[in-house]
């Protein structure tokens, strides 16, 4: 296995004046290059925690972290981190810098010092992926939140990162939204074997991930392949997240001595059914 | 309170360079006691016809007459008719400001001019209603609670002022399931309690599914369906187009049928479908 | 979303003047500044006018458009016109009654006054129609970065400046929305003397402070996200580069100074 991330007996905690509270415990992952991986949780259950650890925001009260080979408590190469990790947040207005998205595409290259020339390719590019380059000269407020969240995605194209973190970023967006960051995220992964980190609280964003790990009190309490970890309802539920409806109906006919499988979604939980017929 | 509202048409900006047409020609009826879900995708006029029924938007063409109040009058009681109709917007913990959660949900009924000792227990009681403590909570800074309190902190706000209708925008926007959940069973609560009629705008089809009686899509600034739940999600024809999706119990019982397991009943909720599957495909 | 905000009101078609160098429309907006308060004559009051409206008409926004910035500053302008009629008591005396005197030096002063200052907003109003904030602060930052060499910190005020443009739009949609939110929950903002008025904005702007400061917190994440200040050698990817039309408006400017000099010491002897 490639890995590109490496997380090994990681513990963080929150200090706020006496009070000292956990944000992660004993988090022990490897992430492999290339793979799409699902952090899911519900608020508080330390996967942003996770994610600020991930391109230095935060350093590991114990343990240690290294992605793409770099140790992110090494403050000397923090900037090669971060350009390597790409994040994306929730509110995709709080994290545009310019009126113009070209401008906007242009910024973090533009800190890392790139050439003139490189930054245009880079911004053509970056563009044509997230499928915005009509926009290219536009200003971002009259865009829909999904647009937003796509030139924000573009945007930390622009440094060309190995790793793609999405924070929440399909938290605040509608239906419609949604899907169309998921898509970008799938796609980049498959075409630019861009490694991705999803992080969400909707389970049905996971369905077609490689990898889902599930958090809860800061611990990693399942770790594995999307029909695996689903299997686990109870823990699932015990964690405060929603099974998508499809395992939710095959998880009561399954209850009820029917011989299906447990399903993701709809289409598959379809199938099974007319298999008994 | 009935709703009734006729040839409502409105425009932004008329006679601009940024002229834009949010509602054309939308007529319906909300009765008393109903739970009216508002359906429609992102620019599709909905935040534009809710912001009509208490008077933030005037009526400019067409009419709405909300009981014996004429919203198309020139000169109407606007504390009568807020207080009346309650409004959550999205994010609404955004409005919170006072210093404390009991002054914060007190900031309505002042202004709505009830006596001291009315508002007092008012307060109370609307806090207790969102499932808060009153004597933990109300000393607090609003800004010192987790989102999901805030949230409840902003929706007591609004009902401490006893309104006939809530009219809820998107209220578990943003949520994680737990506070989703949570909201969605105060609104149950409340609907069963203590507000008669509910207006809610959601983006999720399983939640408009199983809460509403009464359903309105709007299109591109247009009512295209006014109609049950049931008879919306009946034909999955009537949704195409619009850019919204089915509700999954529905889809589920839609892909069956067209794999020949013919599923008549209407599946608005997971027990329902659960229930028509066993008939269609008996457990042998 | 109830109105559109337009900062700076640009005014979006293709013209001539909007693809002047931002730079240059900056320096030749100020030597049009210099060319109203170097005016004495009310003859050289019509070759600023006559220069006002063929810019006008070269940046090929309608005239309508123009004339609707006026409107903000209407009250001001008469206003300081009558004080300076009023004000003004040496000279010819054409009517007085009681403690008021009008002079006929004093009409001919306010009427200056007048025309200087609506000549002022609506030349500087060109600017605004013609270029974008974001173009705006990229002219200003180059024009400011000689101030580099003496450690003064360019490039992050124009960070600065950016962001402030690009987040007024979403504050002022916020106001809205909040506006909204308590107006639901009875607040009146239009009632009562200036007190209760002030006092009536808390309920907005205390939500506005909070929320701008989340918003901020959050925006310096994504600035760290994206990399800000890695390097002191900081490139640039807008270029601003001189054309031709950089070169026909100096001309042009160059051409107005002149007029005006000429035509207030009556080179020609024109009266």
């Amino acid at each position: 296995m490639d890995t590109i991330i490496t997380i090994k007996d990681v513990s963080f905690n929150y200090v706020t004046g006496e009070q000292i509270s956990r944000g992660v415990k004993n988090v022990n992952l490897e992430i492999e290059r290339g793979s799409f991986v699902v952090l899911l949780g519900h608020n508080g259950s330390g996967k942003s925690t996770l994610a600020k650890l991930l391109n230095g925001f935060l350093t590991p009260t114990e343990g240690e972290i290294i992605v793409d080979g770099i140790n992110t408590a090494d403050e000397s190469k923090i900037f090669d981190l971060r350009s390597r990790v790409g994040m994306v947040f929730q509110n995709p207005d709080n994290q545009m810098v310019a009126s113009i998205i070209e401008d906007d595409l242009a910024f973090g290259p533009e800190n890392l010092g790139v050439e003139r020339e490189e930054i245009g390719r880079r911004i053509n590019w970056a563009l044509d992926i997230v499928n915005m380059s009509e926009h290219r000269h536009r200003t971002p407020t009259k865009l829909s939140g999904g647009q937003k969240q796509r030139i924000a995605i573009a945007a930390v194209l622009a440094m060309l990162p190995n790793i793609l973190i999405l924070d929440e970023s399909t938290a605040m967006l509608d239906p419609k939204g949604r899907s169309e960051v998921l898509e970008t995220a799938h796609k980049l992964n498959k075409e630019e074997n861009m490694t991705v980190i999803l992080i969400t609280h909707y389970m049905d964003e996971a369905i077609d991930a490689d990898r889902i790990v599930v958090m809860n009190d800061g611990e990693v309490i399942l770790d594995g392949a999307p029909s695996e970890v689903y299997q686990q309802t109870d823990v699932i539920r015990r964690a405060g997240l929603e099974l998508p409806v499809a395992a939710r109906v095959s998880e009561k006919l399954i209850e009820r001595g029917y011989p299906i499988k447990f399903c993701l979604t709809d289409k598959e939980l379809a199938e099974e059914l007319c298999q008994l017929k | 309170m009935s709703i009734e509202i006729k040839n409502l048409s409105f425009v932004y900006g008329a006679k601009s360079a940024y002229e834009k047409r949010a509602l054309e020609d939308v007529s319906f009826t909300i009765k008393d006691g109903e739970t009216l879900g508002i359906i429609g995708t992102t620019g599709s006029g909905k935040s534009t016809l809710i912001q009509h029924l208490n008077a933030l938007i005037r009526v400019t063409n067409g009419s709405i007459v909300i009981d014996d109040i004429d919203l198309s009058q020139k000169r109407i009681n606007l504390q009568l008719l807020r207080s009346k109709i309650g409004m959550l917007f999205q994010y609404p913990e955004y409005q919170l400001f006072e210093d404390t959660v009991e002054a914060d949900v007190a900031f309505g009924p002042k202004n709505f001019g009830y006596k001291k000792e009315d508002i007092d227990y008012m307060v109370r009681q609307a806090i207790e209603l969102v499932g808060l403590d009153y004597y933990e909570v109300k000393d607090k800074s609003p800004f010192e609670l987790s989102g999901g309190q805030k949230r409840r902190v902003a929706i007591a706000g609004i009902i401490a002022s006893r309104p006939s209708i809530l009219v809820l925008d998107e209220p578990t926007a943003g949520l994680d399931p737990i506070g989703k959940r949570e909201i969605l069973d105060l609104v149950k609560r409340l609907k069963d309690s203590f507000v008669k009629t509910i207006i809610m705008i959601s983006h999720n089809m399983d939640e408009i599914a199983e809460y509403c009686d009464h359903v309105i899509v709007l299109h591109e600034g247009k009512l295209i369906y006014d109609t049950t739940p049931e008879e919306l999600f009946s034909d999955k024809e009537k949704l195409v187009g619009t850019g919204l999706s089915l509700p999954h119990t529905v889809n589920i019982a839609r892909l069956l049928s067209e794999k020949g397991v013919e599923i008549n009943e209407s599946c608005l909720d997971v027990d329902s479908l659960v229930n028509a599957i066993e008939k269609a495909v008996p457990n042998e | 979303m109830s109105r559109d905000i337009t900062l700076g009101q640009y005014y979006p078609v293709e013209s001539f003047a909007h693809k002047l160098d931002p730079r240059v429309k900056l320096l030749l907006v100020i030597v049009y500044i210099v060319g109203v308060f170097l005016v004495d004559s009310l003859y050289a009051y019509i070759v600023v006018g006559a220069f006002l409206i063929t810019s006008i008409i070269v940046s090929r926004i309608p005239f309508k458009s123009v004339l609707k910035s006026v409107k903000g500053i209407i009250f001001i302008v008469i206003f300081t016109a009558i004080l300076n009629l009023l004000f003004h008591k040496e000279g010819e005396v054409l009517w007085s009654f009681w403690i008021i005197v009008i002079t006929k030096e004093g009409v001919l002063f306010s009427i200056k006054m007048a025309l200087r200052l609506l000549l002022l907003v609506l030349g500087t109003t060109l600017l605004t129609y013609t270029t974008t904030p974001m173009s705006l602060t990229d002219g200003m930052e180059s024009l400011l970065s000689p101030l580099k060499l003496v450690k003064f910190p360019v490039h992050d005020v124009s960070i600065i400046m950016s962001i402030a443009l690009r987040f007024i739009p979403i504050l002022m949609e916020e106001v809205d929305k909040i506006m909204m939110a308590q107006k639901a929950r009875g607040a009146s903002f239009d009632n009562g003397n200036l007190f209760k008025r002030a006092k009536a904005l808390l309920p907005v702007l205390i939500p506005l402070f909070v929320s701008a400061f989340r918003r901020a917190d959050e925006l310096a994440l994504a600035l760290d996200a994206r990399c800000y200040n890695a390097t002191p050698n900081r490139t640039r990817y807008k270029k601003l580069t001189l054309s031709w039309r950089d070169l026909v408006a100096t001309i042009a400017f160059a051409v107005y100074i002149v007029l005006i000099v000429a035509v207030n010491n009556n080179f020609w002897g024109l009266y």
